[in-house]
């Protein structure tokens, strides 16, 4: 164990750089802007700069309020899952902030909108960074209010009624958590997480409740059906770069939290005697193919991303749920691929609408070859969600698939059957919008110049696009260096 | 005899790949440059093939590993005799492809040229790929972009019914793949590795039951590229693609990727004494016969040309099925060398169909009366392949069915033979009408035009050629049919 105050560099440098930002933005925008970039970026060192230390397989522990003064201790502990998932949230971000320099420019309240993005970061790193689950609800319960003010960001009546539902249904579900979080204490006497299970000792009935109260809470926080209503209506709603840390970030608090309590909170061997995990599998094959068969009838390009963002949340719960070391793997390689791969999706989609306000899908036709930079980014990075090797997509699908079977039961090969369907379903919707924009006519958008986005904006695409190649081919980088130490500490295999 | 350590296999697949992406780089403006990167790249890739050929001939093999993508699962390239007969065929293929390209294309001032070019060396690197894949996910990586680079071909002439056929390419070729993927996962729980072997890496795993559902999910997947009836309806469609495109890919590369799945399945994935003994090998003869002859009865129906050529190949392509499925040596050998073959006489049929057509504008066989007068050298290639088709002797054709029918009787199922001749007699049904319209009718007066350019002639007679030379001198050493049997381990040296 080291102790070092990195994780608090990490929380803390976004809420500073936040607020200078919001001060400097009355004189300065450009320095504004900077500023905030500038924030995140030292965010995402000071993560990286944990790495060499969790990379030989220490652990990074820090103690922010004590026990005395708070009713439980606000400390800090990075392992490998928090690291991995910190570092590529933070690194999103930094893509995120510096595409919104330019998307922004048109609209209102920059610099509130810009203070909300470096508040919801530290949220993000702080909820991942935590030790223990009341640090990890309080983090929680921020990011939720921060990120309200991202949704509601236009203040049209859409947007505010999106954020209602968004705010509503959030700490609903949040007092569920709540509720988990106080039973396991009573029951555990302690909320530390990172021993494998804490509720080892206990039996009964009042389990299930508790897996019930803790699943609510984490599902609806990922977009799990049927508590996803939030998603398709706030994801589209806000300005493309927070769309795109929403959907491509956000989200996957649900899931880390989901893998937590699995994994740290009742611990493999309970989840196993329980056999209530078999449901939370049949949950998210349920959304996965939901999810997917509503995209298929969206118009609007961005409530289609968000449906699909819910149908792929269904693949890490369901890859978190079947217990195996292989599935557990593919959940979290997953965790990180769709990230890169929404992320991607929705800064093309912002760029359609920063260069031609089009939003509508069917009028997408002949994109291609006004706009070739996004909409090959869109096209890499649909094709990875579709599983075309040797994309990332296809990697998480093949572990998932992999640890579906290891499980060894028949009713789970329907599972496997679910999610091939599942891409097949996403070649539906993705595919005609490549086809229409490289091969279509040029019915729609005649008067637009073929024109790209400026640098600002494609750069952190392109970025996106060139991870979702290298990370594919490379996926044992990935996946032997960063997620094995994880599913090795917690199956021992 | 030792695999020797070896980059060329990926060298093969790499000259393709940088050829695409200069191709883009040259572009419409310097299209003479742009041929000469085609032109150039199937030479030097078509070199880096045979340079491998006499090691291998003497049943040598080489070996290439990169990164690996599961525990004992990699990108793994493996060359042995039966990859390179199929990495060979393409690539040479290519070489007359593209002269043949140049002319049509040109002739015809077809649009989007750069990108036809791109796709076409994109899939030529994907088609050497799978041959070379030394494991079942590296064939299955290779697999998918060969259906996603193949796929601009498809629509090039952005029709809708060019686009029609294009998605209804790609719901075949994708659902084909999600079941090769299920199958993949599904093999690689049971025995635990993807590697071909020459004896198959299954026998000893899974039940009986599972093994038999395991092969049905591979013939189903592999086979919607094999075009087995009732899979087979994308292939027609797809005929709407440039004359070239059909000749190569879906004559040759794009089913033959398919065939070469179901063989590699047969051969080294389960090993010819495993589906054997499990008794899998009759059934596959059956839907093997059932595809050859419906598929003929398909071919006599048509005018169009193209389109009879296509339901001859859906035919054609299921001999080499038939000869996997019998198990004996002879048929075995009879098959893998029909994909040489008919390679060969197919993609020369399909030349002589381009030719007409860029030279009369005609595409169906009721206008081209007095062909034979107006076009003697192409009419004569088209005849002598014809007869290959047929079966006589002594084009190439022949050599194929005499082993298949001494395969059919080493393995006691001569009903088999009945299958090839009646498959024969349909055969010259529908190919002898047009050879004897075009030298015996009166052309009509509406019939204008004279024999195509050198571009498009030479690789007509080169490979009309060579399917005869195939027929004539099969058994010399370093013909495809020695290579075939090296192959199989039963001589030929």
């Amino acid at each position: 164990m080291v102790i070092s105050c990195l994780p608090v560099i990490a929380v803390v440098a976004p809420i500073i750089g936040g607020i200078i930002a919001f001060r400097v933005g009355k004189t300065s925008e450009y320095a504004r802007n900077l500023i905030s970039v500038a924030a995140t970026i030292v965010s995402f060192l000071a993560i990286t700069a944990m790495a060499p230390a969790v990379l030989k397989g220490k652990i990074i522990e820090y103690v922010l309020v004590s026990g005395e003064i708070a009713p439980l201790p606000i400390n800090f502990r990075v392992d490998f899952l928090s690291l991995f998932i910190a570092w590529e949230c933070s690194f999103d971000w930094i893509l995120a902030t510096v595409y919104s320099h330019r998307y922004m420019e048109p609209l209102h309240a920059r610099s509130r909108y810009y203070l909300f993005m470096a508040l919801t970061l530290s949220a993000v790193i702080g909820a991942l960074l935590t030790k223990n689950l009341f640090a990890l609800f309080i983090f929680f319960e921020a990011m939720l209010l921060t990120s309200y003010v991202l949704v509601i960001h236009e203040e049209t009546p859409e947007a505010m009624s999106a954020g209602r539902i968004y705010l509503f249904l959030g700490i609903a579900t949040g007092l569920f958590m709540f509720l988990g979080i106080l039973i396991t204490y009573i029951l555990a006497g302690t909320l530390d997480l990172g021993h494998g299970g804490i509720l080892g000792g206990v039996h009964g009935s009042i389990l299930n409740i508790l897996f019930v109260a803790f699943v609510v809470g984490a599902a609806a926080k990922a977009g799990i059906f049927p508590v996803h209503i939030w998603l398709p209506v706030a994801h589209p709603i806000a300005p493309s770069p927070a769309s795109a840390i929403l959907s491509g970030v956000l989200v996957k608090e649900g899931c880390y939290v989901m893998i937590r309590v699995i994994y740290d909170v009742f611990g493999l061997e309970l989840m196993r005697t329980m056999g209530v995990c078999k449901w939370l599998v049949l949950i998210a094959g349920i959304t996965i193919f939901f999810g997917s068969a509503v995209a298929i009838k969206q118009i609007n390009l961005k409530t289609m991303l968000g449906y699909s963002t819910v149908s792929q949340m269904g693949y890490i719960f369901m890859g978190a749920a079947l217990l195996t070391p292989t599935a557990l793997q593919g959940a979290i390689l997953h965790i990180f691929h769709h990230s890169m791969m929404k992320s991607a999706l929705f800064l093309c989609a912002g760029a359609f609408i920063y260069k031609t306000g089009i939003r509508d899908i069917d009028k997408m036709a002949g994109m291609g070859k006004k706009m070739p930079i996004t909409m090959t980014v869109f096209s890499i990075a649909a094709l990875s969600m579709i599983g075309v090797p040797p994309l990332v997509g296809f990697m998480s699908k093949w572990y998932l698939c992999l640890g579906a079977l290891e499980a060894g039961k028949l009713m789970l090969m329907a599972f496997v059957a679910v999610l091939l369907l599942s891409s097949l379903m996403n070649a539906v919707y993705y595919m005609p919008i490549i086809i229409n924009a490289f091969f279509g006519g040029d019915e729609h958008g005649k008067e637009i110049e073929p024109d790209d986005v400026p640098p600002s904006m494609s750069v952190p695409m392109v970025m996106l696009a060139i991870g979702i190649m290298i990370f594919g081919i490379l996926v044992s980088i990935s996946s032997l260096t960063l997620v094995r130490p994880v599913i090795s500490a917690i199956f021992g295999v | 005899m030792e695999p020797v350590y070896s980059i060329r296999p990926v060298l093969a697949i790499a000259v393709s790949l940088a050829c695409a992406f200069l191709i883009v780089l040259t572009g419409e403006k310097r299209r003479n440059l742009r041929e000469f990167w085609t032109l150039a790249a199937s030479v030097l890739g078509c070199t880096i093939v045979v340079s491998m050929f006499p090691h291998i001939y003497h049943g040598g093999e080489y070996i290439f590993t990169m990164v690996s993508i599961v525990p004992g699962v990699g990108l793994d390239f493996r060359v042995d005799a039966f990859g390179m007969f199929f990495a060979f065929l393409s690539s040479f293929l290519w070489i007359f492809t593209s002269i043949y390209s140049i002319g049509y294309m040109r002739a015809l001032k077809e649009h989007a040229q750069t990108r036809y070019y791109f796709a076409f060396a994109a899939c030529i690197a994907s088609a050497v790929g799978i041959a070379f894949a030394g494991n079942l996910l590296t064939l299955f990586i290779f697999y998918e972009m060969l259906t996603m680079s193949a796929f601009p071909l498809v629509i090039h002439e952005e029709t809708p019914e060019a686009l029609y056929a294009g998605k209804k390419y790609l719901a075949y070729t994708l659902s084909g793949g999600a079941l090769v993927l299920l199958g993949m996962a599904i093999a690689y729980t049971l025995a635990g590795t993807l590697t071909f072997t020459s004896h198959g890496f299954l026998a000893g795993h899974g039940s009986a039951q599972m093994l038999k559902i395991l092969f049905a999910i591979f013939i189903m997947g592999f086979g919607v590229k094999a075009a087995i009836i009732p899979l087979h309806s994308w292939l027609p469609s797809a005929m709407v693609a440039p004359t070239p495109v059909s000749a190569l890919l879906h004559a040759v590369a794009v089913v033959n990727a398919g065939i070469f799945g179901i063989v590699r399945v047969v051969c080294s994935v389960y090993g010819i004494e495993l589906v054997a003994s499990l008794g899998l090998g009759l059934p596959l003869a059956i839907v093997a016969s059932i595809t050859i002859i419906v598929g003929s009865l398909f071919a006599l129906a048509q005018d169009n040309l193209k389109l009879m050529l296509a339901y001859s190949t859906v035919s054609q392509l299921s001999y080499i099925i038939l000869g996997a499925a019998l198990l004996s040596p002879s048929a075995l050998s009879g098959g893998v060398v029909h994909i040489a073959h008919q390679g060969f006489m197919k993609i020369t049929l399909f030349f002589c169909a381009g030719a007409i057509l860029v030279q009369t504008g005609k595409r169906n066989m009721s206008e081209m009366n007095g062909i034979g007068r107006k076009m003697p050298l192409t009419m004569m290639g088209f005849t002598m392949c014809a007869f290959g088709m047929i079966g006589t002797p002594p084009m190439c054709g022949f050599i194929t069915k005499w082993y298949l029918g001494l395969g059919a009787l080493e393995a006691g199922h001569p009903i088999f033979i009945v299958v090839l001749l009646a498959s024969a007699l349909l055969n010259a049904a529908y190919y002898l009408p047009p050879v004897y319209n075009a030298f015996f009718k009166e052309p009509d007066a509406s019939l204008k035009g004279k024999e195509a350019s050198w571009w498009l002639l030479a690789p007509i007679l080169v490979c009309a050629a060579i399917s005869l030379m195939l027929g004539i001198i099969p058994t010399t050493s370093y013909m495809p049919l020695q290579l075939a049997r090296t192959f199989l381990g039963i001589g030929g040296m």
